[in-house]
């Protein structure tokens, strides 16, 4: 058979780009993690500090990413906090209980928030805080809680579009089971159609830490700092992994800050990874149980 | 009194139709069905077996758009009840209707829970059953079903684990276990093998003499076995209902068929 | 018996409390939603009608001269957005082809396949903080030395934006042109054409809309991530001549004004970039709706 120019073209650009594109990932965070993981270990995390005293507070970690670790850490926990109930009752909501008519409305709106720049999260806590310094709070300052509400609207697309794929995932048959047992609607969503989709939601829920993990815009706006040390409660300023590596890339004086950066940024990328990996699991086997079901 | 009611129908459809976004899968239905006994109602895939069966319980109401139109009489606990009640007429919420009629699929359909809350979550949950008779009607349910001796030292089993048929007895338990005063069955025993499906035929013989069974069947010779009165569905119409069936065979009834085949 | 059941309180437990909590958290979203496009919206009002010399809309952005123009930068995440999305729509579109189309179907061949195919998804969960940190050290120094300038340009950014957008690129094509290729290569086959050829002459054709929203969904995220620009690009606050030199994009342009603190005039065009970004998703994500792509 004998081809076009474009189409054999075409089948070289194919194999040109899958070859392309893994080398380049794997060139990329292969360097990184060479350089990376050979520092991993006690002296990355806690300096010179004594990692007991520092996990309980006692001594402060000067040159180790400890408190960065910290940082995230409530902040991930805060995001979930806030944008738990929000974004699974929105997923529930479209897929269950909206109206033609609020499902467009609504469905339009989490759309737009998920395709929407971080940053712009970010900018809006930023002008919150302005709105408040000139309003009733002249004190306000950005802070943990301000970054952890921005974050919270940052994944709450997330958790939404992840519980309304569950709960859609959730067979017809079981509904009318449900029905012609004599369920209510709100009964049969409640004690069976949700712990149902539980390991579906669940996968979106870890995407979603995953995602609050690794931004760094709207942190950059809301209060993050270089050197806080451990967060200083809910209005304080805070270290974050994701900022201490865009931090050491510009800012780094010697060759050690630079090898932080490099054991930050291996560090994040497996958290980030080990997320997706849980995800995934669980996705698979949300799938699996309702796979062969008509 | 008791003559009386046995003489008043189980079951009474007056010009039912149903049709989904306008499309009319069955037209214009009109049947009684005496009381005693299992109903059949037999035809083809296709034929509006399964959604006339639906009609009884509101179920064509769970599917997007559905119509129904013409008016459906069951006789529950010696009450005529009308399913589409018109002005006027009393009418039953329709959750408490599908609780007291209770229902069967043809692929079993447990919940993904254990065996012991696929019967109990709708007793305590649908039908606000006191904690402390859980224990008591989910064991008499299994009994009635002829599962207990199977499942009686494995109710907190995940239900997906058990085999086939006894699934579909799970199924069946978990209907009776509201103690219902009709069951309706969708080709119960389709996707059971021959043994599990006579068994399944066995129950809902004995059943048949405590409360009404309405059922519809892919085969001829099940239904002859089983059916105190058959009715014949063909197109979205009823062609024509019989009062009995014995001494009948498989052909008689393949004639009504107009010479058209059915899987045996 | 029948007594004994009805004397239960019937729909005892309805789930009223649980619907009550779904509302309520549908409204705290719907709320947060809100306020977010007041907020910026409102912020940006005063600028956006002052107009006149030294106000956003000028090439110019001079702080210490009082010139506050902003055009440069929103040309900038234009021009940063459309090679990033030429670049990594093209590869995202043949590294999918590549990924339904194996030509032999041997085992190493479909192993090889399920791995790319895996570390695709893998790149979804890759850190835009991690990419920018591995390129500032490996990508520029090569660009700097293979091709001259600084390294921080328009084309180390795009480059890296394009494997940024790549993985979103390729998972919608390959949810819109999977099913289509399956449902014409039983035919296909018959006719002796390879799933390469049917792609080609095909499926690609009859599949405009899925096309163009991938594309225009990576432009979304190429507009809106900022990490990559702010760290890679240079930041220069000018028209780039070259692929070569820097360019600032606006929301690199809203993280540097912020963390200089400059306060005043300069904020103003911090909440225009940020309506600017916000007008532009409102019309990528209208865009993909019109097209019924998912997002």
């Amino acid at each position: 058979m004998k081809h076009s120019i474009p189409f054999l073209c075409f089948r070289l650009l194919t194999g040109f780009s899958a070859a392309l594109v893994p080398t380049m990932v794997c060139v990329l965070m292969g360097y990184l993690l060479m350089r990376g993981v050979p520092v991993m270990g006690k002296e990355l995390l806690f300096g010179s500090t004594p990692p007991l005293d520092a996990v309980f507070g006692r001594a402060p970690v000067w040159d180790g990413l400890w408190p960065a670790c910290v940082g995230t850490f409530w902040l991930v926990v805060l995001t979930m906090l806030l944008a738990l109930f929000p974004g699974t009752g929105c997923g529930i909501f479209l897929a269950e209980l909206a109206s033609p008519l609020q499902k467009k409305i609504l469905g339009a709106a989490v759309d737009m928030l998920a395709g929407m720049p971080s940053i712009v999260m970010g900018l809006f806590g930023f002008m919150l805080i302005l709105l408040l310094r000139h309003t009733i709070l002249p004190d306000a300052n950005t802070g943990l809680l301000l970054a952890a509400g921005c974050l919270a609207l940052l994944v709450l697309p997330v958790l939404a579009a992840s519980t309304r794929e569950a709960m859609n995932a959730v067979p017809r048959s079981l509904r009318l089971a449900a029905a012609a047992s004599g369920f209510s609607r709100s009964q049969a969503l409640f004690h069976l159609f949700l712990p149902a989709a539980a390991k579906g939601i669940l996968g979106g829920v870890v995407l979603a830490v995953g995602r609050a993990a690794e931004d760094t815009a709207v942190i950059l706006f809301t209060g993050v700092v270089a050197n806080a040390g451990l967060p200083a409660g809910l209005f304080g300023k805070f270290e974050a992994l994701s900022f201490d590596i865009y931090y050491v890339s510009s800012q780094y004086q010697n060759q050690q800050e630079l090898l932080h950066g490099f054991g930050a940024a291996a560090l994040l990328l497996g958290i980030s990874c080990l997320l997706l990996a849980i995800a995934r699991l669980l996705e698979g086997s949300f799938r699996r149980k309702w796979q062969g079901k008509a | 009194m008791d003559k009386l009611h046995s003489l008043r129908p189980v079951l009474s459809v007056g010009g039912l139709s149903v049709s989904f976004f306008q499309h009319t899968v069955i037209h214009n239905v009109t049947m009684d069905v005496p009381k005693g006994g299992i109903a059949v109602i037999v035809g083809r895939s296709g034929s509006g077996k399964t959604t006339l069966l639906r009609a009884i319980n509101r179920l064509n109401e769970e599917m997007p758009g559905c119509r129904t139109e013409g008016q459906v009489n069951l006789l529950l606990d010696g009450e005529s009840v009308a399913v589409y009640p018109g002005r006027g007429e009393r009418s039953i919420p329709v959750a408490e209707l599908r609780r007291r009629v209770g229902m069967v699929f043809q692929t079993p359909q447990v919940f993904p829970v254990s065996v012991y809350r696929n019967l109990a979550m709708p007793l305590s949950v649908a039908m606000g059953c006191p904690r402390s008779e859980l224990d008591d009607r989910v064991q008499d349910a299994l009994r009635q079903a002829d599962l207990w001796n199977e499942v009686s030292d494995r109710l907190e089993m995940p239900a997906e684990r058990l085999s086939g048929g006894q699934q579909q007895r799970l199924c069946l338990a978990r209907a009776l276990a509201l103690r219902p005063d009709m069951l309706l069955l969708d080709e119960p025993t389709a996707s059971l093998d021959v043994r599990a499906a006579r068994h399944v035929e066995e129950l809902l013989m004995s059943l048949s003499e405590r409360l009404s069974v309405i059922m519809v069947s892919h085969g001829l010779a099940q239904s002859l076995r089983l059916a105190s009165f058959l009715a014949v569905m063909e197109s979205g119409t009823l062609v024509r209902t019989l009062d009995e069936v014995a001494g009948m065979e498989e052909k008689d009834l393949e004639k009504m068929f107009e010479g058209a085949q059915m899987h045996p | 018996m029948r007594n004994a059941v009805e004397s239960f309180r019937p729909e005892r437990r309805n789930g009223e409390a649980g619907l009550a909590v779904i509302h309520v958290s549908v409204a705290l979203a719907a709320a947060g939603m809100v306020l977010l496009f007041l907020m910026v919206v409102a912020f940006a009002l005063p600028a956006f009608l002052q107009g006149g010399g030294g106000g956003p809309f000028s090439w110019s952005w001079a702080p210490g001269k009082g010139e506050f123009g902003i055009l440069p930068m929103v040309a900038g995440s234009v021009l940063m957005a459309v090679l990033a999305v030429v670049s990594g729509w093209t590869l995202g579109l043949c590294l999918c082809c590549w990924l339904l189309a194996p030509d032999r179907s041997g085992k190493g061949d479909v192993l090889l396949r399920n791995l790319v195919g895996g570390m695709v998804r893998v790149m979804t969960a890759i850190p835009t903080v991690v990419y920018g940190f591995a390129a500032v050290f490996l990508l520029t120094p090569v660009i700097r030395s293979g091709l001259g300038g600084s390294g921080f340009s328009w084309l180390t950014a795009a480059i890296m934006l394009s494997l940024l957008i790549l993985p979103t690129v390729v998972l919608v094509l390959q949810a819109g042109l999977g099913p289509r290729l399956e449902s014409v290569r039983l035919a296909g086959a018959a006719a002796g054409l390879t799933r390469l050829e049917l792609l080609w002459y095909l499926v690609l054709p009859s599949s405009r809309s899925t096309l163009i929203s991938a594309a225009v969904l990576g432009f979304g995220r190429a507009v809106g991530d900022t990490m990559l620009p702010l760290m890679l690009a240079g930041n220069a606050p000018v028209m780039p001549e070259t692929l070569l030199s820097s360019l600032r994009t606006l929301t690199a342009h809203m993280a540097l004004v912020t963390s200089n603190e400059v306060g005043g005039a300069a904020y103003d065009s911090l909440f225009m970039a940020g309506l600017f970004l916000l007008l532009i998703n409102g019309i990528v994500s209208l865009a993909i709706r019109r097209m019924g792509g998912r997002s």
